[in-house]
This record gives C-alpha cells, sequence and structure tokens, in this order.
C-alpha cells in the first residue's frame, strides 16, 4: 500500500500561510498532527503542547477549515487538505496559540531592566 | 532581553490543584499572593488530567480517618511518612467541605455524595468531580482569583530559585507569551510543580510534567527523598500514536463488577488467576513487565486489555462504558470502538512519589521554600492507592499556603531582600545561552528525546546497577555535551516554545541524574521500584529513604531512616 498524506495549510500570526505535507497514520488527529509538524518539520510553529487526554479541556481549540474544533479529537482523512487557524482571531499569541486570561496579571512590575 | 521585577509575600509555582489550594489558603491569610503556572490553570498540568477521584472518609457512619491512614500507610510498603499520612487522612474531610464551597459539583445519588470502592482502600471512599480534574481546577481558579490580593501568572515558567539573606526568596521565569523575564522577590515560596514524568517514554502524564519543582528546589540545596519512587499506572495504552498515554482504568475495565475484560499477552494467554479483588497497581504493573520482560508482550512492549473476552454483551460493556469511564469517550472520540476492542497497554509512567522532602507545615529543608502536592515527598510511600494524589493536593496545598503566608509575615518583608541585579542576569543566563549561537545546534526536543531514551532504556521499570550506572553516564554526556549545543532561535519572542523546551531538556537532564542515583543506592525492591540484581525488600535494616542533594556543586546520595523525616536538624 503507497503511504498516504495529508496536505495541511498553516494560517500564522503574520496571516502568512506556510504549507505542510505529513504522512497519514490510524486514527491521526489534528492534534497529533501538529505534533507531528513540530516534531519532524517545523519547531517554529506555535500551538498549545498539552493534552489532557480525555478531550476536556480545550487548549487545542484550532479552527479546521472555518470551523472551530477541539484538536485533539479531530480526525483527519488520509488524503485531505486542511487549513488551520488559531481558533480566536483576536486572541492570538503566534500561530494557534490564543492567550486563555481574560484579565492581565493584577500585580504590575516595581521596575525593570534591560539585559 | 527585557526583564521586569515583581514583589510578592508569597509565590506560588504551578498551576495544579494544589497550587491552586496554596494559593487560596495564603491569601485568605491577607499575603499578597503571585501564581505562576507555565500555561493555564485547567488547561495544563497533572490535575487537568485526573479523572476526578478523590479519596476522604466522609462516611461516619461506615468509614473513618483512621482507617484511611491505615489503608494509606499498608499501601506504602513501609515508607510512608506517617505524620503526612494521618495529616492526609485526618484533614482530608474537611478540604471536601471547602470544595464544595468552592462551587465543585460531586457526583451523588440521591443527593448523597456518591462513594466508589477503590483497591487498596478498605471501604467507599473515593468521590468523584463531575467533569474530572478540570471540574476541580476551574471552581478553585475562581476561589483564588475572588481574592484581590491575588495575582495569576498564566505561562510563564519558573527555572531558578533567587536566594537572599540565606533563604529562598522568589524565583526568575521565563514568560512565554511575550519572551521576556520575570523576576518575583517573594517573603516565602511554594513549589507545587507536579512529576517528571515527561523523563519516560510512555506517562499517563501531561508534558508539562517536566521536573521543574524538583530541579528547582535541588539546584538551590534542598533535600530530595526517594526520588526513584515512581509509580506506575498499569493499563495505558500504548498505540494508536494519538491516545499514546491515555488511561484505561483497569479498576473498572478488568473487574468483573465492571467491563469484565481480561489482561493476556500477545499469544492471548490470561495473566491474571484473578479478577476479584484485582491487585494494586505496583503488583499489577509487576506482572505486566515481567510479561513484557519474558518476550511474551507485543512488538509495541506491551499486552492487551481483551473486551471481547469479557462475559458482558457488547451493549452492556457501551453502556456502562459511557456511564462510568470518565476516559472512554475520548478514545471514542478519535474512532476507537473501545467496547469491542482488543486494546495495546503497557505500564505508565503516572504519578512521582518521591520528591522535596517536607515536614508537617510543608516546609522544605531550605528557609523560606515550601513544598506541596505531587512534587513534595514522600508523604504516600513505595506505592500510592487510587485517590489520594487528588486528597494531598488539597490537604497540603492548604497548608503550604497557610505556613507559607505566615513565614512571609513573620521574616524579612518582601521589600527589604537584597537581590542584586548582577544576580538576577545571572540566574537568567540559562535562556540567554539557549539563543547563542552554536557550532553543531541541536534541537531541545532531540535532546528531551535523548533523555527519554536513556531513562526507558536504563533506568526502567526493571533495574539494576549495570543499566544505572550506564545511565549515570549517558545522562553525564547529555550534561556536559549536549545540553550546550542546545540552540533556539531568539526570534519569535512570542510563545516560542523550542526555548520553553530548552529550558526543560536542562531540567529534566538534572532530575534524570538524580533519579538513576537514588535508584541506584536503593539495593532493594520495595513498591514501585523494581531491582532485577535486588528482587526483595531489604528487610535487614528499617525501611529508608534515600535522599539527594548538592553539596560543593556535587549531587551526594545517601538514606536515612523512615522514622526520622520530621528531623531536619535545623
Amino acid at each position: 500500500m503507497s503511504v498516504q498524506h495529508v496536505e495541511v495549510s498553516l494560517v500564522r500570526h503574520d496571516g502568512s500561510v506556510k504549507r505542510y505535507q505529513v504522512e497519514y497514520e490510524d486514527n491521526l488527529t489534528v492534534f497529533r498532527l501538529l505534533n507531528k509538524i513540530y516534531q519532524s518539520q517545523d519547531q517554529t510553529i506555535g500551538y498549545r503542547h498539552f493534552c489532557c487526554k480525555l478531550g476536556r479541556c480545550t487548549s487545542c481549540l484550532v479552527r479546521v477549515n472555518g470551523k472551530v474544533v477541539q484538536g485533539c479529537k479531530e480526525l483527519v482523512a488520509p488524503g485531505s487538505d486542511l487549513r488551520l487557524e488559531a481558533a480566536d482571531g483576536d486572541r492570538v499569541i503566534r500561530d494557534l496559540a490564543i492567550d486563555f486570561e481574560k484579565e492581565p496579571p493584577r500585580n504590575v512590575p516595581i521596575r525593570r531592566i534591560e539585559m | 532581553m527585557r526583564l521586569n521585577i515583581y514583589e510578592t509575600d508569597v509565590l506560588v509555582i504551578g498551576g495544579g490543584l494544589a497550587a491552586a489550594r496554596a494559593a487560596i489558603e495564603a491569601a485568605s491569610e491577607g499575603a499578597k499572593v503571585a501564581v505562576v503556572a507555565k500555561a493555564p490553570i485547567g488547561k495544563s498540568g497533572a490535575s487537568t488530567m485526573a479523572g476526578g477521584g478523590l479519596a476522604a472518609a466522609i462516611d461516619i457512619e461506615r468509614d473513618s480517618p483512621a482507617v484511611h491512614y491505615e489503608d494509606t500507610v499498608a499501601a506504602g510498603r513501609g515508607l510512608t511518612d506517617l505524620e503526612l499520612a494521618k495529616i492526609l487522612a485526618h484533614e482530608v474531610p474537611a478540604r471536601v467541605k471547602d470544595l464544595i464551597d468552592y462551587g465543585v459539583q460531586l457526583e451523588r445519588e440521591a443527593g448523597k455524595i456518591s462513594l466508589r470502592p477503590t483497591p487498596g482502600h478498605s471501604n467507599p471512599r473515593q468521590i468523584h468531580s463531575i467533569g474530572g480534574g478540570v471540574g476541580y481546577l476551574l471552581p478553585l481558579r475562581r476561589k483564588a482569583l475572588s481574592y484581590p490580593n491575588v495575582s495569576l501568572h498564566e505561562d510563564v515558567m519558573a527555572f531558578k530559585l533567587l536566594e537572599a539573606d540565606n533563604r529562598v526568596a522568589g524565583a526568575i521565569c521565563y514568560d512565554i507569551k511575550t519572551g521576556e523575564l520575570d523576576a518575583f522577590k517573594a517573603g516565602a515560596t511554594i513549589l507545587a510543580t507536579g512529576g517528571y514524568q515527561e523523563l519516560y517514554p510512555l506517562s499517563s502524564a501531561s508534558v508539562d510534567m517536566t521536573g521543574d519543582g524538583y530541579a528547582l528546589a535541588f539546584e538551590a540545596g534542598a533535600e530530595l527523598v526517594d526520588m526513584e519512587m515512581l509509580l506506575y499506572y498499569p493499563t495505558a495504552l500504548l498505540s494508536p500514536p494519538s491516545v499514546r498515554g491515555a488511561l484505561l482504568l483497569y479498576e473498572f475495565a478488568l473487574h468483573e463488577r465492571g467491563l469484565g475484560a481480561r489482561l493476556v499477552n500477545a499469544r492471548g494467554e490470561d495473566l491474571l488467576e484473578t479478577y476479584n479483588p484485582l491487585p494494586v497497581r505496583d503488583v499489577l504493573s509487576r506482572r505486566i513487565f515481567q510479561e513484557i520482560r519474558e518476550g511474551k508482550g507485543t512488538a509495541n512492549g506491551g499486552v492487551y486489555i481483551d473486551m471481547c473476552l469479557s462475559p458482558r454483551s457488547p451493549d452492556d460493556r457501551a453502556r456502562l462504558l459511557l456511564k462510568r469511564d470518565p476516559f472512554s469517550s475520548f478514545l471514542t472520540s478519535v474512532g476507537l470502538d473501545v467496547a469491542n476492542s482488543k486494546l495495546e497497554i503497557a505500564p505508565a509512567a503516572h504519578t512521582v512519589l518521591g520528591g522535596v522532602r517536607i515536614d508537617a507545615h510543608c516546609r522544605t529543608t531550605l528557609p523560606g521554600l515550601f513544598a506541596a502536592g505531587e512534587v513534595a515527598g514522600n508523604v504516600h510511600g513505595a506505592n500510592r492507592l487510587g485517590g489520594n494524589a487528588l486528597s494531598e493536593t488539597q490537604v497540603f496545598g492548604q497548608r503550604a499556603g497557610l505556613f507559607a503566608a505566615r513565614y512571609a509575615r513573620e521574616s524579612t518583608g518582601r521589600a527589604e531582600l537584597r537581590i542584586s541585579d548582577e544576580q538576577i542576569e545571572d540566574a537568567a543566563q540559562p535562556v540567554l545561552v539557549a539563543t547563542r549561537p552554536k557550532a553543531a545546534p541541536l534541537r531541545p526536543a532531540e535532546v528531551k528525546q535523548h533523555i527519554r531514551q536513556t531513562m526507558f532504556e536504563c533506568a526502567g521499570p526493571a533495574k539494576d546497577e549495570k543499566g544505572l550506572l550506564e545511565g549515570i553516564r549517558r545522562m553525564g554526556e547529555i550534561i556536559d555535551s549536549e545540553l550546550p549545543r542546545v540552540h533556539v532561535d531568539a526570534s519569535p519572542a512570542e510563545f516560542n516554545y523550542a526555548l520553553q523546551e530548552a529550558l526543560e531538556a536542562r531540567t529534566m537532564a538534572y532530575v534524570a541524574q538524580v533519579v538513576c542515583q537514588a535508584a541506584l543506592v536503593r539495593r532493594e525492591s520495595r513498591g514501585h521500584h523494581y531491582r532485577i540484581d535486588y528482587p526483595r525488600p531489604d528487610d535487614s535494616q528499617p525501611p529508608y529513604r534515600t535522599r539527594a542533594k548538592l553539596q560543593d556543586r556535587n549531587l551526594v546520595v545517601d538514606t536515612f531512616s523512615v522514622s526520622q523525616n520530621g528531623e531536619f536538624g535545623r
């Protein structure tokens, strides 16, 4: 059997689109796919690496082909073409990683130094 | 690179249940509290992954804290800290009341809190939150933030403790969101950072569990005890990769009154003589490892839980799974037919039992430094009962918050702590070094992989002297010749996960060395610690702890009697 692939277009924080090709495997999810890209193709992609393995915490929220889903539970079909974007465009830290903090820390620095 | 300096009375490092509980208690004492969590609370760490079971003797008619205490001690194989276990069993009912006050919803039947039986507990005493670990965390997070004197800093990773006036005086942290550094000067510092499961290739815990708290404490000179004691959960999924490390609850899947599935090797031979009662975790893990070692496991190094061998009907199994197993719906969502499958499993690194040595006030051996939850050792001993981990977070989280707040109030105020800019810049070195150009650069993820592979091969579930010495040698090599080559681009500054991994790789290498050395010194098998060359408990001397500390920049490991735990000799 020939190796099947998944085509990925990842929308980065600056609006540019980077393309990746990922080898398909059984039960492939969007979250696993991001891990595969990070591990073997591009360590500069920004996304949250935590997975609660329960499908509960929503740390991995991501927009896949326009729809917001939990990456850990979103199955990927072999041969599919995915467009991945941040789940919430207003709260992007970088690429797919979004800021979950509803308010900034209350503590403010007493001073700053530049090193 | 910009560095922001903050001041606080109590600094809590960690974002799980112990950290949140500590923050609440310290805040209620009137302390100014800062919480730094490597990732958002409820979306990271070990607590988020908990099934939700918490052991507490709250049924006063049928159960008592005294029996809970006895069960805990019996499971610990002689290494339980009796004083801490007594505190655990006796204080946890009050902490459950707190949880209900904070708005945690517990499973109930006809209005009464449901209590589930768990192997090793004499009475049903496991309460369950609705929503698992997150079901506890979010109300605790809300409660903590209801105090105006609490400041929450999420996506901030502590990587070095600060010292002043011969005591711990805060920490320096990497702000993952901004790429800046944050130094917290603190009157008291609490570690609640969880375990080191990421040292192993199969972990049921979170990617965050890189042992940060042990490394922070160790580098500052604190004592770590029983670091070789790693609890394996017997049945975590080995495959498919998407769900690797996810738990399959054997207490439920294999029990006659549960799903009634069977545990079989690659040849289809049954591994257990009886499924009622089921063996506790260390016994079952050892049984499975033995099977794999004898070559009767799968090609991936596992065995199977075969649902199809259950006397129950497929419909019955599916219905029960839906109702009682909090973990299985996730497996279903990635396309596994759990009720009708042969699932490939192996024991996974699940909880660390050893850790930073504490006393009943959660004080470590360093003034100004406190610890609670998994990072602290060794409340449980050589094995831990199901449900006692969450109990520990609440009981010792509360204590750490209380005693740290008092310490901060009674000792030098945060503003008087003298920490020079040079000291802060020196502490910041690990971040600065990682971004400097290197001749033969390595990705941090590669180094982490080498550490995991080394630990699996040399300090895995079945250890011996030869393997451990080899592990120590290879870890020394990683520290000397791989860590200095770790390179990460400084830009982009925001959410540069590779830079976080560079700090974690460093942490992991140091903790791995400690684990290997401690395992070498424990020349016996006990609970979850198994030595092929010393297969039985050493009954020639009273049960002892291993103790690791940094002395004149050298790692020194010795032992002391378990009965001496509370005596720090200061």
